[in-house]
C-alpha cells in the first residue's frame, strides 16, 4: 500500500467516524433524513477523491462539513432552485451554529451511546415504539401518524416528545459512570 | 414565548424538531432564525438537538452497525467507492464511474470557471463589483465558492464574506445604490425588485438610491433589521449588537429582542442590543486620539483574543493567514476595528501616531496597517507602515508610527489613482498589524494607541 493509499484510508476512516455528525448538519440545512444521507453519502465521494487535500492536523469535521455544505447547495438546487432570501439566512444561521457548537465524538463513544440507543428504545411501550417509528422511520407528519394509530395529532405530539424523553433519559442513565 | 423573547421549552423543541423535517413554514423559519442569531444557548442546544435526534432516527431506522459497513468499504475490491446504503448501492454501482469524474471534473473547474458561473445569464445578474482587495470567498447562490472574483464580475446574489482585517468589498446594484463591506465581515443579498440584505457579522457602508414605493431595501443583521428608502449609513454588526450610524437621509431599525422601532435620522446613531438603552443619539463630533480597548473582549477583532491574566494585560494574539493571492506566504495576522467610544469618527492628520504595545517571540519587522474612510463613509484606502520597534529581553515591545511612514497597501495598488493618495485627513475604521517570520511570531498585541502630537 502507498503512502497515498495510506493517507486516504485514514482519512476516510477517520471521515465515516464522523458520519451521525455530518448526517445531523446536512439534516439541519436540508430538513429530510433521506435527502441528507445522500449528499454525506456525495461527499464521502468527494472527500476519497480530494483526500490529499486534508491537512493533518486541521479540523476533519470542519474539513468534512464544508464538503457536506456544497452536497446539501447541490442538492437544494436539484429540488428547489428558487430559495427564499429567509431559507438561505436560516441555512447561514444553521451553519454558524455547528461551526460554532459541533463537535466529534470517538468511535467508542459513539457505539456506547448506540448500543444504549438500541436498547432504551426496545424498552419503550409498543405505541410509543410505533409513533418514533412512523416518525423517524417513514417521515411522516403529525396526521398522518395520527391517522395511521387512531390518535389526535396534540396526542402524536405529545407521544412523540414523551418517547424522545424517555428514550435519552434512559441512554443518559445507562451511559452515566457508575 | 416567555417575557425575555426567548422560545419556552415545549415551543422551541417543537420548532427544532419540525424544522430537522422541513415542516415550518416561512414564519417560523424566520423565527428560527432569529433565536439562533441571537442566543448562543439556543444555538448550541439546537446542534445538541439535531444531533441526538439523527441518532435516533439511526437507530429506529436500521439498528445500525456502521463498523461492518465501513469494513465492507474499507475492504472491497473497488476500494474506491466509499460505502453505499444497499438501496443506493445498485444505482450507485452502475454511475460510480461518470460520477466519480464528473465529480473531479467539476472540483477541477470549481475555482477557475469564474465568469461561466457568476455570470450565468440565467440567474439575472443584479449587481456588479466594483471593488475590492484583501481575501474574499464568493459563494453564489446556488453554493458554488469561487474566490478569484475581480471588478466588473456580475452577480445575480449570494454572499460576500471577507476573510481578513484588510478585506474590502464593494458593489454596486443596477439602480446605483453602493454597498461596501470592510474587515472580516459576511454579507448575504438578493434582489428580486425589493433589496435584502443579511449582514451577518463586520462592517459595512451604503449609499442607497431611492427606492421603489413599498419596496425599501431592508438589511438583517442578528440583532436588528434596517428599513431603508434612500440614504447614506454605516452598519456594524457583532453578534450582541447593531450599530446604525447614518450620515444623510432616515433609517428606521428595529431591535430583534423586543420589535422596537426607532427613525434614525441623519448624523444620528442608534445601537440596537438586548441589554442596552434603544436610543437615538447624535454621532460625536471628530475625534483625533484613540485607544483599543482589547481588555474588553474579543468583539470587532480579527486574531485569538486572550483573557488578561494577573501578569499579563488581555490581548489579542495574531494568527496564521494565507493570503489568497500568495499561497505559498503564512502571515500572522491580527486586527481591531476603530471607533471612538461615544461612536464619533477618529480623524487622522500629519501629527498622528500609532503607538502598539505588545510582546513577540522572535525577532522580525512588524507590519501595520490602517483602513480609512472619506466622510462620506466611502473606501478611501489602506496604507501600511513598517514599526519602529523597541523590544526588551523577554519579548515585549512598542512599536510606532508616524501618519508619513504609511503609503498606499500593495493590495490596492491597482486603484491606486480612485484612493486617496495619503491617509491624512481622512477616518480611520480598522487597523491591523502582522509579521512574515520564517517561524510563527507569537505576536500579541495588548493596545494600540492612537495619539495626535499637534493637538490635545
Amino acid at each position: 500500500m502507498t503512502g497515498s493509499d495510506d493517507h486516504r484510508e485514514h482519512v476516510l476512516r477517520a471521515a465515516f467516524e464522523l458520519r451521525e455528525e455530518l448526517l445531523a448538519y446536512a439534516r439541519s440545512l436540508l430538513g429530510n433524513y433521506s435527502a441528507a444521507e445522500d449528499a454525506v453519502q456525495e461527499a464521502f465521494l468527494i472527500v476519497v477523491k480530494k483526500h490529499e487535500s486534508f491537512q493533518d492536523g486541521t479540523s476533519l469535521l470542519a474539513w468534512c462539513r464544508a464538503i457536506v455544505r456544497i452536497e446539501v447547495l447541490k442538492a437544494k438546487d436539484r429540488y428547489h432552485r428558487d430559495r427564499s432570501l429567509i431559507e438561505r439566512v436560516l441555512d447561514d444561521s444553521v451553519d454558524a451554529a455547528f461551526e460554532e457548537f459541533q463537535q466529534s465524538r470517538s468511535q467508542a463513544e459513539s457505539d456506547r451511546r448506540r448500543d444504549a440507543l438500541v436498547n432504551c428504545v426496545e424498552m419503550l411501550p409498543e405505541r410509543a415504539q410505533k409513533v418514533l417509528k412512523s416518525r423517524m422511520a417513514d417521515e411522516l407528519g403529525y396526521p398522518q401518524i395520527g391517522e395511521r394509530l387512531s390518535m389526535s395529532i396534540e396526542a402524536v405530539r405529545k407521544s412523540l416528545f414523551r418517547a424522545k424523553k424517555q428514550v435519552r433519559e434512559c441512554v443518559e442513565s445507562k451511559l452515566r459512570p457508575a | 414565548m416567555s417575557d425575555s423573547g426567548k422560545p419556552n421549552d415545549d415551543l422551541w423543541n417543537d420548532l427544532v424538531e419540525r424544522h430537522l423535517r422541513g415542516e415550518l413554514n416561512q414564519r417560523e423559519q424566520e423565527q428560527l432564525a432569529g433565536w439562533l442569531d441571537s442566543d448562543a444557548l439556543l444555538r448550541e442546544d439546537f446542534v445538541r438537538q439535531a444531533t441526538w435526534d439523527t441518532e435516533l432516527a439511526e437507530v429506529v431506522r436500521a439498528g445500525g452497525d456502521r463498523p461492518s459497513e465501513m469494513e465492507s468499504l474499507l475492504t472491497s475490491d473497488d476500494d474506491r467507492q466509499p460505502w453505499r446504503t444497499p438501496k443506493l448501492m445498485r444505482a450507485m454501482l452502475a454511475i460510480a464511474a461518470t460520477t466519480i469524474l464528473l465529480l473531479s471534473y467539476a472540483l477541477l473547474t470549481r475555482d477557475s470557471d469564474v465568469n461561466a458561473i457568476v455570470m450565468d445569464p440565467s440567474s439575472g445578474s443584479v449587481a456588479h463589483i466594483t471593488g475590492l482587495s484583501g481575501s474574499l470567498i464568493w459563494t453564489g447562490d446556488r453554493g458554488e465558492l469561487v474566490r478569484d472574483i475581480s471588478v466588473g464580475t456580475e452577480l445575480a446574489g449570494g454572499t460576500i464574506e471577507g476573510l481578513s482585517p484588510d478585506s474590502w468589498f464593494e458593489l454596486q446594484f443596477n439602480d446605483g445604490s453602493e454597498v461596501a463591506i470592510s474587515g472580516a465581515s459576511m454579507l448575504t443579498f438578493s434582489d428580486d425588485g425589493q433589496k435584502r440584505m443579511r449582514l451577518r457579522e463586520g462592517r459595512m457602508s451604503a449609499d442607497v438610491a431611492p427606492q421603489p414605493d413599498g419596496n425599501p431595501m431592508v438589511i438583517q443583521t442578528r440583532t436588528a433589521t434596517l428599513t431603508v428608502l434612500g440614504t447614506s449609513f454605516d452598519v456594524e454588526a457583532e453578534l450582541p449588537t447593531t450599530a446604525v450610524s447614518v450620515r444623510e437621509g432616515t433609517v428606521r431599525v428595529t431591535r430583534t429582542s423586543d420589535g422596537k422601532e426607532i427613525d434614525v435620522s441623519a448624523n444620528h446613531r442608534v445601537v440596537a442590543a438586548a441589554d442596552q438603552d434603544f436610543e437615538r443619539r447624535q454621532i460625536a463630533s471628530v475625534v483625533r486620539n484613540w485607544e483599543s480597548r482589547i481588555d474588553q473582549g474579543p468583539d470587532e477583532t480579527f486574531g485569538k483574543w486572550i483573557a488578561a491574566t494577573e501578569t499579563s494585560p488581555a490581548s489579542l494574539k495574531a494568527v496564521a493567514f494565507v493570503p489568497e493571492q500568495y499561497p505559498n506566504v503564512v502571515l500572522y495576522l491580527l486586527g481591531l476595528g476603530v471607533r471612538s467610544e461615544e461612536g464619533g469618527p477618529v480623524e487622522v492628520n500629519e501629527g498622528s501616531r500609532f503607538e502598539i504595545h505588545g510582546k513577540i517571540d522572535v525577532e522580525t519587522q512588524i507590519y501595520f496597517g490602517i483602513q480609512v474612510a472619506y466622510a462620506s463613509g466611502d473606501f478611501a484606502g489602506k496604507f501600511r507602515a513598517t514599526c519602529s520597534v523597541q523590544r526588551d529581553a523577554s519579548g515585549n515591545f512598542v512599536a510606532r508610527a508616524d501618519l508619513s511612514d504609511f503609503e498606499l497597501d500593495p493590495s490596492v495598488a491597482a486603484y491606486k489613482d480612485k484612493l486617496a493618495p495619503s491617509p491624512e485627513g481622512l477616518f480611520v475604521n480598522g487597523v491591523w498589524s502582522f509579521t512574515h517570520s520564517e517561524t510563527p511570531s507569537g505576536m500579541r498585541i495588548s493596545e494600540v494607541k492612537l495619539a495626535n502630537t499637534e493637538s490635545p
